[in-house]
């Protein structure tokens, strides 16, 4: 079942070889082989090997090419049947850096050929791939680019590019954009892509005019693991733990199902009128869960994976498919953290205590199908698929802004779900013309089911009952997003020649989300007569008396709020097109001009406070997006890059509308703006490149410069005395910083690199608001980033191999939330991490790796300054902890 | 069916606007269509409206008047509002007016169709008058109001004999409406007589302002009986909160000056008399009055009673101004003693003032009776009676 036998032909032979450095006596990865004379090629994969089949008897002419060696040509002769095998030593090239036309596709897996993409592409980029990720134990998308230069994520996994929060950035699915289910976020949580499934991450922080317009900050491009040579199969299995976590004591409440099920409810009873369901909800048990909270002893994290790659002769052409399946499940305890508020001269507000257990369980399917034509056309289909769903309890201990004793039990499940769907082609006419077709489906879906809360509230006795201030104390919430995404992208290049060509294409993009979310109170006020007061353990266990029981006879009457403004439905649609042109003087001066035309129409259905009939607000706009991209050559190894263009930040679907929305039950208040309009983006990058011989080493240097034009910045005011959020159109503001980056091989096998940013992020407010600066740096913004790392990857005999990689990050103090009422901003603190990553191959087929992650486990503190008081006190702290992984890998 | 109705309660609207710009006077319009008996009313109001007497009108969702537009209520008129999924409130606009005036034999009363606490979202009125928010404004807890400004004697019209029944509905996940809340209301406005019972949330809240607010009675309001912040500065007096042993309650005056900064300007200050304020005895609920987060007070005649902490201060700035008399409790009577928090004012101080501790109440009819000028309703002179619950 694991190893299927290849399709032979017959009357065929195979070419086998192995491609190595003669230098370092490494095997040379990346380096692309070409049937001179066919369009038949391929790339030597990461032990340096190729295979190229179904070659009719007779003689054959092998270019090998890489950048930075030789290109190399050899003659094999193909038996009528079997294989011929062959190695090849490739010189480097320590003059010349050859500029080399491959018609097989590059593996965009590795660091080589990324970093060669990179110098050789016509906008700045820069990349990591799979490769990379793997010696540097990244285990997904989000870890991955966190070590590109000026990229940091900030809490819920927002992206700040650059000092600019999530807005202004964009993510696509090999290059097709992919819709977010979190309606906090404009990008997809960027964790739901494991390695696994991920050959490479493009960045690119300046604008060409054949992408959607809508980033200023970076455009994030993941492309998917595509089949390469050989056939494989592999499997792998890991398990972890963490310092503060495992084999410690955990909470959960009442769960029904799997984590791989999504929790559901008496689906009538949420529809039906209010009068009937206070009938319907007395007879019937609503839910499925109850209060009840259990312990466990955590066990490690566990994960597995395969993948499979295979390919197919079929009708002259080459079948190839790639599919693989991870699922992985793993917990985090947080202990003794807290939050506390103050008020403006000193005085502590509020404070609670809270531990925090969490599990998170992804489940992610990917499956890539690609037929590549006799010729050099191709055509593709992708299927994506992901679910992630983080379950999380937690208990709290406190006291409120009106001193009441309060201890509370939360548990809230939240689960993100994807499928892609991508189809795309690449068709040569002639040696001029080329086109490129993609089309997507994208549905994405947030739930919140099944959220549940008691709270107690502790008497003068040391004994508890039920709090019943508020309706809302003892609840449920099931909140429920939808996202359905269509993309169509058509593009035609007409080449002058290898490097000048004019380029032009339409886009079109048709979102639509629809959001809902009811609540359930529990009025418990009987319960305390009847069954209080309660021990502390009745904080856990709540059978005995919060149940179905009770409510039949009356003693607990559950509410519904279905509110018509707990609901919203919302669209946007761009129509675009390009024109993009790429030209060349003297092979110094690369040019690459477009401009873009976006039309876009983005619209929001919502219902103001206490109406019934539906409102629309729309934004319909049509924009120019001229882009500049100069590439100057100075000699083989050092560039410029000069870049500039214009962009565009659109209203998130939630900000354009003056609703009031909670992400979540107890999350902040926001509340949209109906004026609020686009805002703009005018961008200026200068790079200097420069490129070893080696393949490896590396120099850029970039500032860049932003002009933010009514930029949308969050804001606040109070509404009936409690922090609300919303947004609006600043005056301006701007971003301006410098970038350096170093990749460079010591000694051989040794390898460093460091990329450090340092920016500056000014936004100027009106005045009038609630807020106490009407000038400061940008939400999010850490002034300074660094990344460093540093790794060892020895081959010994054989196939032996080890990696050891030490990955160091520094993130600078920002502003987490802007304060307000003569309060300082709330800052967190600047937070150093130190991760280990240790890899070792007994042979071709099985290898493992050990991992440690948050070597250092600082403290996350967050502090707030009070000027009135003049003093600075602590909000905010917790620890990680350290965790573990430790995994192994087979190849069949 | 549903959008027959409404269709019916715009036609209904329509109709009582054009009244008010034609007749511009109170005389009958005999000729016209009377509104019907029942009469749904919601939306937005941007013409005036008449809620005629006689007529039982139902609230369905909000009813938000919009400046200029001055929404009357005469005498005898029940608002009912109906359960729903949606919240029904009633919120006058800065620079709009409501004018609602009944008598004590013909009280206006605004209630539920579902007879518990927490079943419709109450009257919130935004004013212009100064708060001390930072920027001069805030938003309503329902339906995003603007309100503050600079105009101290700002007038949002007038309420006279009116009893809200059920308000405290769910607002959003961390709100509830309180009975009657002025947010930042001048005190061109006229506010007596108003009565709030078996409400779910506060009774009478202020968000700054100066609005005056004379015979004024809380019954069994699930938080405060009365609640200041944003720096109130009216007058009050007459007033009765009432707890009854079996309600969950929680403080009878819960007073802030801003609880986001203590020393926030306009301080509150306003100037109560006549109090008779009776608690719940809750074990856990236990403050009376509660004088905090930076307020101030000139309090007279009042009885507080039925908390185990009657008279409570707590903050640095609430307690100094209390000690060097920028603040003053005068003929004041509590059971237990006063309880400070910081110790910088203390019960001595406040015996010391001639003010009265560890006395005993004895109430006639719930909260009826006076000693020595302190209290709000003589028995001689029972203002609550005939038009309250």
């Amino acid at each position: 079942m694991l190893l299927i036998a290849a399709t032979q032909n017959a009357v065929a032979g195979d070419i086998k070889g192995k491609i190595m450095d003669s230098e370092l006596n490494e095997p040379l990865m990346g380096a692309a082989i070409r049937v001179v004379g066919t369009n038949k090629g391929t790339t030597a994969d990461l032990d340096g090997n190729f295979v190229l089949k179904g070659l009719k008897k007779g003689e054959y002419t092998l270019q090998i090419s890489y950048i930075s060696f030789h290109t190399q040509t050899i003659t094999v002769s193909v038996p009528n049947k079997g294989e011929v095998s062959v190695t090849v030593d490739m010189k480097p090239d320590n003059k010349e850096l050859n500029e080399v036309t491959v018609t097989a596709r590059k593996n965009l897996e590795l660091e080589r050929v990324l970093l060669a993409e990179r110098k050789q592409a016509s906008i700045a980029i820069e990349n990591l791939g799979a490769g990379e990720m793997s010696i540097k134990g990244l285990s997904n998308v989000q870890e991955g680019v966190k070590r590109i230069t000026g990229i940091s994520v900030a809490e819920a996994g927002q992206l700040i590019v650059r000092g600019l929060g999530d807005r202004y950035s964009i993510t696509t699915l090999n290059g097709m954009p992919i819709a977010s289910p979190n309606p906090d976020n404009k990008l997809i949580p960027l964790d739901i892509f494991p390695s696994s499934t991920v050959q490479n991450i493009t960045v690119s922080k300046v604008y060409s005019a054949t992408t959607f317009a809508d980033y200023s900050g970076a455009h994030v491009d993941i492309g998917t693991k595509e089949h390469a040579t050989e056939d494989f199969f592999s499997l792998s299995i890991g398990t972890g733990g963490n310092s503060q976590t495992t084999f410690q004591e955990r909470y959960q409440m009442d769960r029904s199902g799997t984590l791989f099920t999504t929790p559901g409810m008496d689906q009538k009873a949420a529809n039906m009128s209010l009068i009937d369901f206070d009938n319907y909800a007395r007879k019937n048990n609503l839910f499925e869960t109850s209060f009840q909270t259990k312990k466990y002893m955590t066990l490690p994290n566990i994960d597995g994976s395969f993948g499979l790659g295979k390919n197919f002769e079929l009708n002259r052409g080459t079948l190839s498919l790639l599919t693989s399946m991870g699922v992985s499940t793993g917990f985090n305890t947080v202990h003794d953290a807290f939050v506390k508020t103050f008020e403006a001269t000193g005085n502590q507000k509020s404070e609670y205590y809270y531990n925090k257990y969490s599990q998170d369980n992804k489940l992610t399917g990917l499956m890539n199908l690609g037929y590549q034509f006799k010729k050099a056309d191709r055509i593709g289909g992708t299927f994506f698929y992901a679910r992630n769903v983080s379950d999380t309890y937690m208990d709290r201990n406190g006291v409120d802004e009106e001193e009441h004793v309060l201890s509370g039990s939360h548990q809230t499940t939240h689960i993100y779900m994807l499928q892609n769907y991508q189809l795309h082609g690449h068709h040569e006419f002639g040696s001029k013309w080329r086109t490129d077709w993609g089309g997507s489906y994208n549905r994405s879906s947030s739930n919140e089911p099944d959220r549940r809360q008691v709270m107690f509230q502790r008497t003068q006795d040391g004994k508890y009952k039920l709090f019943t201030l508020n309706q809302q104390e003892t609840m449920r919430y099931f909140g429920n997003l939808n996202e359905n995404e269509w993309v169509g992208d058509l593009k035609a290049a007409y080449h002058f020649n290898d490097k000048d060509k004019l380029q032009a294409g339409f886009s079109y993009k048709n979102k639509s989300r629809d959001f809902s979310s009811i609540s359930y109170y529990y009025d418990l006020e009987k319960l305390n007569s009847l069954y209080g007061p309660f021990e502390h353990d009745n904080i856990y266990n709540t059978d005995a008396f919060l149940n179905f029981d009770e409510v039949q006879k009356g003693n607990i009457t559950i509410s519904r709020n279905k509110v018509p403004s707990n609901s919203y439905q919302a669209g946007n649609i761009i129509y675009a097109g390009f024109l993009d042109a790429n030209v060349t003087w003297a092979d110094k001066l690369l040019l690459n001009a477009g401009v873009r035309m976006e039309s876009s129409s983005q619209w929001v259905y919502y219902y103001e406070d206490g109406s019934s009939q539906q409102k629309k607000r729309e934004l319909n706009t049509n924009d120019f997006f001229p882009a500049l991209n100069i590439k100057y050559e100075m000699n083989k190894k050092n560039s410029l890059r000069l870049a500039a263009s214009r962009t565009v930040t659109r209203p998130s679907f939630i900000e354009m509308a003056p609703f009031r929305y909670q992400e979540s039950y107890g999350s902040a208040n926001l509340r949209g703006n109906a004026n609020l309009n686009n805002g703009y983006n005018y961008n200026v990058d200068l790079r200097y490149e420069w490129f070893g011989n080696n393949g490896t080493d590396m120099i850029a240097v970039t500032g860049y410069y932003k002009y933010l034009e009514t930029p949308i910045e969050r804001t606040q005011w109070t509404s009936g005395g409690a922090r609300e959020y919303s947004f609006q159109n600043a005056d301006d503001g701007l971003a301006a910083g410098i970038e350096l980056e170093i990749k460079k091989n010591i000694i051989k096998n040794l390898n460093a690199s460091i990329n450090a940013s340092y920016m500056y992020t000014n936004v100027q407010l009106p005045e009038g608001g609630v807020y106490t600066n009407t000038e400061r740096q940008l939400q999010g913004a850490s002034p300074y980033l660094v990344n460093a790392d540093i790794s060892y990857t020895p081959t010994f005999k054989k196939d032996r191999k080890l990696t050891l990689a030490l990955l160091y990050n520094l993130q600078g103090e920002r502003i987490q939330a802007v304060g307000i009422a003569q309060q300082g901003d709330v800052v967190q603190e600047a937070i150093n991490t130190l991760n280990l990553n240790i890899g070792y191959q007994f042979n071709k087929k099985l290898s493992a790796k050990i991992q440690v992650k948050n070597l250092t486990n600082s403290d996350i503190v967050m502090t707030q300054e009070l000027p009135e008081a003049n003093k600075t006190v602590e909000v905010e702290r917790y620890k990680e902890g350290i965790s573990f992984d430790f995994g192994l890998n087979y190849k069949f | 069916m549903k959008k027959n109705v409404f269709k019916y309660a715009t036609l209904s609207m329509a109709l009582c606007a054009s009244f008010a710009c034609v007749s511009c006077s109170e005389e009958e319009n005999a000729g016209q269509n009377p509104p019907a008996p029942e009469t749904v009313i919601t939306g937005d109001v941007n013409e005036d409206m008449i809620l005629k007497s006689g007529v039982t009108y139902y609230l369905d969702g909000k009813l938000q008047v919009k400046a200029p537009a001055t929404l009357t209520i005469e005498p005898g008129v029940k608002i009912i509002a109906k359960y729903t999924d949606n919240i029904s409130y009633i919120l006058i606009e800065q620079g709009a007016k409501i004018n609602a005036v009944g008598t004590a034999e013909n009280p206006i009363v605004m209630t539920s169709e579902k007879e518990a606490a927490g079943s419709w979202g109450g009257l919130h009125i935004c004013g212009k008058a100064s708060i001390n928010v930072d920027g001069g404004t805030g938003r309503s807890e329902i339906g995003n109001a603007i309100y503050g400004g600079e105009v101290d004697d700002d007038n949002s019209g007038k309420l006279k004999y009116i009893r809200m029944e059920n308000t405290g509905q769910t607002l959003s996940a961390d709100t509830e409406s309180n009975g009657i809340t002025f947010y930042g209301v001048g005190n061109g406005t006229e506010v007596s007589y108003v009565q709030i019972c078996n409400g779910k949330d506060d009774g009478i809240e202020f968000f700054g302002g100066t609005v005056n607010v004379d015979h004024a009675i809380t019954v069994n309001c699930g938080d405060d009986s009365f609640d200041w912040t944003e720096g109130w500065r009216g007058e009050g007096s007459y007033w009765v909160a009432y707890q009854e042993e079996s309600a969950s309650c929680d403080c009878l005056i819960e007073a802030d000056n801003n609880g986001n900064n203590n020393d926030a300007t306009p301080v509150s200050c306003p100037k109560l008399s006549k109090l008779t304020l009776i608690g719940n005895n809750d074990a856990e609920k236990n403050y009376g009055v509660r004088l905090r987060a930076g307020t101030k007070v000139i309090m007279s005649d009042a009885q507080i009673t039925g908390k185990a902490n009657a008279l409570r201060t707590e903050t640095t700035q609430t307690e100094t101004a209390l000690k060097n008399g920028e603040a003053t409790l005068n003929n004041v009577a509590i059971s237990g003693t006063l309880s400070s928090k910081e110790g910088i004012y203390s019960n001595d101080m406040f015996v010391a003032a001639g003010n009265l501790t560890n006395q005993t109440f004895n109430f006639t009819d719930r909260f009826v009776g006076t000693t020595d000028g302190r209290g709000a309703v003589e028995t001689a002179n029972n203002w609550t009676a005939g038009w309250t619950k």
